[in-house]
């Protein structure tokens, strides 16, 4: 029996982003029914906030899952600097077309990121987004 | 298609009292401590509702938050903002509206209401900033009309 006892860590960072919804193939007053303020033209931004959760066995020689340096420097490279003071309708591609809900938007972070930490020995088990304090999207893996 | 969870945070406040009536009040005292005097007093609720689902292929959501927000304002916030909870609670669970109570009840009160194929997936209610309780959809099922 495995005796390793497995960790979750989460860390968190931030990013500020504008988005809009909305959808070119329906009409203003379709985009304006279903999707009310947030389709306003222009967009608008929130202060988003990202909760990466990993677990893995403790290395016994560091005492950590993975050195946090090496889990800011992964959630800054894929996320935090795509998005930062960016409009993710006009600057990240695979927003062009698919409209920026949080829910879109955690399954986009856990494409770019499972991945990465699965090469560094660490398996991603949850990704929590806020776009504020009161509306999230937590997205933990496609489930077998 | 990816299931996601999709979670929103809402407020109310409300009075509450923590006793047995069929107890005495030493008895009321040691179990509940100041909760059990008789004035009742109150408290600014957290809930935090989590429903899952799977994003709609064209508007990219689980399920409109309007509507969420109306099955909770309706079912929860209104009933209960600037009540009573021993009035306007059905206590079925315990004989004060402990915040445990409060949550049962209140998930009691959303899970046949989030309309399918989405579903409740958690509650949790605070009731100060240093206590949290919570209840998952698989921990529950007995609570649970779908299973």
């Amino acid at each position: 029996m495995d005796a390793t006892p497995r960790v979750e860590i989460t860390r968190k960072a931030r990013f500020c982003a504008a988005h809009r919804y909305h959808r070119e193939d329906w009409t203003d007053a379709k985009n304006q029914e279903v999707f009310g303020s947030c389709n306003n033209p222009f967009g608008h931004g929130h202060n988003y906030e990202i909760e990466v959760t990993i677990t893995g066995d403790v290395d016994p020689e560091t005492g950590m899952v993975l050195n946090l340096r090496e889990v800011d420097a992964i959630v800054q490279g894929e996320i935090v600097a795509r998005f930062d003071h960016r409009h993710i309708n006009e600057e990240i591609d695979e927003f062009r077309n698919t409209v920026p809900t949080t829910e879109n938007l955690v399954l986009y972070a856990w494409r770019r990121l499972a991945p990465v930490f699965a090469d560094r020995g660490v398996r991603l088990c949850r990704v929590r987004l806020r776009e504020d304090p009161f509306l999230w999207a937590e997205f933990r893996g496609d489930e077998a | 298609m990816s299931t996601v969870l999709v979670g929103r945070l809402y407020r109310f406040n409300a009075g509450h009292r923590l006793f047995h009536p069929e107890r005495d009040d030493a008895w009321n005292f040691d179990v509940f401590g100041k909760c059990s005097f008789a004035g009742g007093h109150g408290h600014n609720y957290e809930l935090e509702i989590v429903v899952r689902g799977t994003p709609d292929r064209l508007t990219g959501r689980v399920l409109p938050l309007a509507a969420l927000d109306a099955i909770v304002d309706e079912h929860v916030i209104e009933p209960l903002d600037h009540r009573n909870l021993n009035d306007v609670l059905a206590l079925v669970d315990g004989p004060a509206p402990t915040t445990e109570v409060l949550m049962l009840e209140i998930w009691r009160r959303l899970v046949g209401r989030i309309p399918p194929p989405v579903s409740l997936h958690r509650v949790a209610v605070s009731e100060t900033d240093k206590n949290l309780f919570e209840l998952e959809a698989r921990a529950s099922t007995a609570l649970n009309p779908r299973g």
